[in-house]
């Protein structure tokens, strides 16, 4: 099992203005899913883009990210690449990283081209074809066709496509019904599993924390002193 | 009829690199190419300026620096609106209008407002058709042609051209870069424009800087004729089907005596007819799908 720590970590944009956050202290472990929440302007997108490497460069960023025992160095707010580029994200719109007038199988192929696509055939794929099965989505089917649950799986196999250690999510049900949030959040929990994965997910959304309570909930407030982590366990 | 049938092979094949080009960049990449224009005169004007260079040599060697020449001109015209467009920021619909000025005044400079090959061996005759002497050269162009662009529109950069129109903030997500996609697109478009552009001033028997006025319109309504025949992305039958069709209509117009000068008129009303047609069908194909 790997851990991903987050050790004590505070950052502003400025010196002039107060704390997103103020020395958190967070554990995450693989094979096991995640839930952010906390109001708006709190720091969770934020956080993802420190654990990207994309956060602000003139900002002010304090503390550690220890990832499998190693110490991940940081230098202009980022952190090292040797993580960074296995961090994935599932932006809230998934519709910005999907082809729709392409089938499942060109999608995934496209996921992982190279920065500078070559003039040679489309690679063959790489992950797991047999866990979208299981959620009745057909390689050969056009993207149109699918429902919104589906195309939010399709998206996370899509970033899945390249070496992957920790998927960030952000609302990825916001805009799915009771029985399609049902089945990205059963999809994300085996892919957790088998991929031995950690997947960290954004939400606003406090009953889907409640209903799958087996996983953990981390809730993040903006107040600088009052700033705390809450963990549910199962 | 038989005629009539070579008259429209011949067209069509001559334009086939220029409907190709536009095939990428207006229907694949769904950008509004009006560069394409400058690269088929300024292709054109390359070529034949290289041509007295070489003409007197074997046509082993001078064909293909003859052919580099206009595909060379058009990659200068592609790079240039393509750079303004990513590197200058610039919206591509004016770094193309820009393009275009800048590759007025660089024509004139070059060759004048006009450049005979009159004087030189047509480098496109091969004589096994009586009255069509260059139909099958521009037949091995098209065979060549098209088989490349069978194999390009399989590979990763055919593909990304193609995912490119359908939706530009894909590659962000990926770690893929859009402007190397953007720029290798035009560039491939506006250099298949060249040579187009060259194959047009050999078979005429000169070059001027205005031989390339309406040609995007012919593109456009080429390749929705050829969309609304054929509809597959990612398929070199559409630009092929398009243009044939386009060729076979103006030749049937002028058999029943109609003037070529009232053409383009014809063709913005084709355009029309076919979008409104595909509005009342209320299709899955919208004027996006079609590509322009």
């Amino acid at each position: 099992m790997k851990k991903l720590i987050i050790k004590d970590m505070s950052f502003k944009f400025n010196e002039q203005q107060n704390y997103f956050f103020h020395t958190i202290n967070i554990t995450f472990e693989s094979g096991n899913t995640y839930f952010i929440q906390g109001k708006n302007g709190v720091g969770k997108s934020t956080l993802f883009s420190i654990l990207q490497g994309t956060a602000p460069r003139n900002a002010l960023l304090v503390g550690t990210v220890v990832y499998d025992n190693k110490e991940c160095i940081m230098r202009n707010n980022c952190i090292d690449q040797q993580l960074s580029s296995h961090v994935k994200t599932v932006v809230q719109n998934v519709n910005t990283m999907i082809v729709d007038a392409m089938t499942v199988e060109e999608n995934l192929k496209l996921a992982s081209l190279p920065m500078h696509p070559r003039c040679k055939p489309l690679s063959s794929i790489i992950a797991l074809p047999a866990i979208m099965h299981e959620f009745t989505i057909d390689p050969l089917m056009n993207v149109e066709q699918l429902s919104g649950g589906q195309k939010q799986i399709l998206a996370i196999m899509m970033a899945l496509q390249k070496p992957t250690q920790i998927l960030l999510l952000d609302e990825p049900t916001a805009a799915l019904d009771e029985k399609n949030t049902h089945m990205v959040i059963q999809f994300l929990n085996t892919l957790a599993q088998k991929m031995d994965l950690i997947i960290i997910i954004i939400t606003h959304d406090k009953e889907l924390t409640q209903t799958y309570a087996q996983n953990r909930t981390i809730i993040i407030k903006k107040d600088i002193h009052e700033t705390r982590t809450i963990t549910f366990s199962s | 009829m038989v005629e009539t049938i070579l008259i429209i092979a011949e067209q069509a094949l001559l334009h086939f690199p220029l409907i190709l080009g536009a095939y990428i960049s207006v229907s694949l990449m769904k950008v509004p190419d009006l560069s394409i224009e400058s690269a088929y005169v300024f292709g054109a004007l390359c070529a034949s300026t290289a041509l007295p260079f070489v003409h007197h040599l074997p046509s082993i060697v001078s064909i293909p620096i003859i052919i580099c020449a206009s595909l060379s001109g058009g990659i200068c015209v592609g790079l240039t609106s393509s750079l303004l467009t990513q590197k200058a920021h610039i919206p591509h619909l004016l770094s193309s209008i820009i393009t275009i000025g800048i590759f007025h005044g660089v024509s004139q400079l070059i060759a004048g407002v006009y450049l005979s090959l009159s004087g030189y061996k047509n480098l496109l005759t091969i004589e096994i058709i009586p009255l069509h002497p260059e139909l099958p050269f521009l037949g091995i162009i098209f065979i060549i042609c098209t088989l490349i662009a069978i194999y390009f529109f399989k590979t990763e950069l055919g593909y990304s051209l193609a995912v490119f129109g359908n939706n530009p903030n894909f590659f962000a997500n990926y770690g893929i870069s859009s402007s190397y996609i953007f720029m290798i697109g035009i560039i491939i478009a506006n250099a298949l424009a060249g040579l187009s552009g060259y194959l047009f001033a050999q078979s005429n028997g000169f070059a001027d800087i205005n031989m390339g006025f309406g040609k995007l319109l012919l593109c456009v309504t080429a390749l929705i004729l050829g969309k609304s025949i054929h509809h597959k992305t990612l398929s070199v039958i559409t630009p092929i089907v398009g243009l044939f069709g386009y060729f076979t209509l103006q030749q049937l117009l002028l058999k029943v005596g109609f003037d070529l000068r009232y053409f383009t008129a014809v063709q913005a009303l084709v355009i029309v007819i076919i979008l409104i047609s595909h509005y009342k069908k209320n299709e899955s194909l919208n004027s996006d799908h079609l590509g322009v």
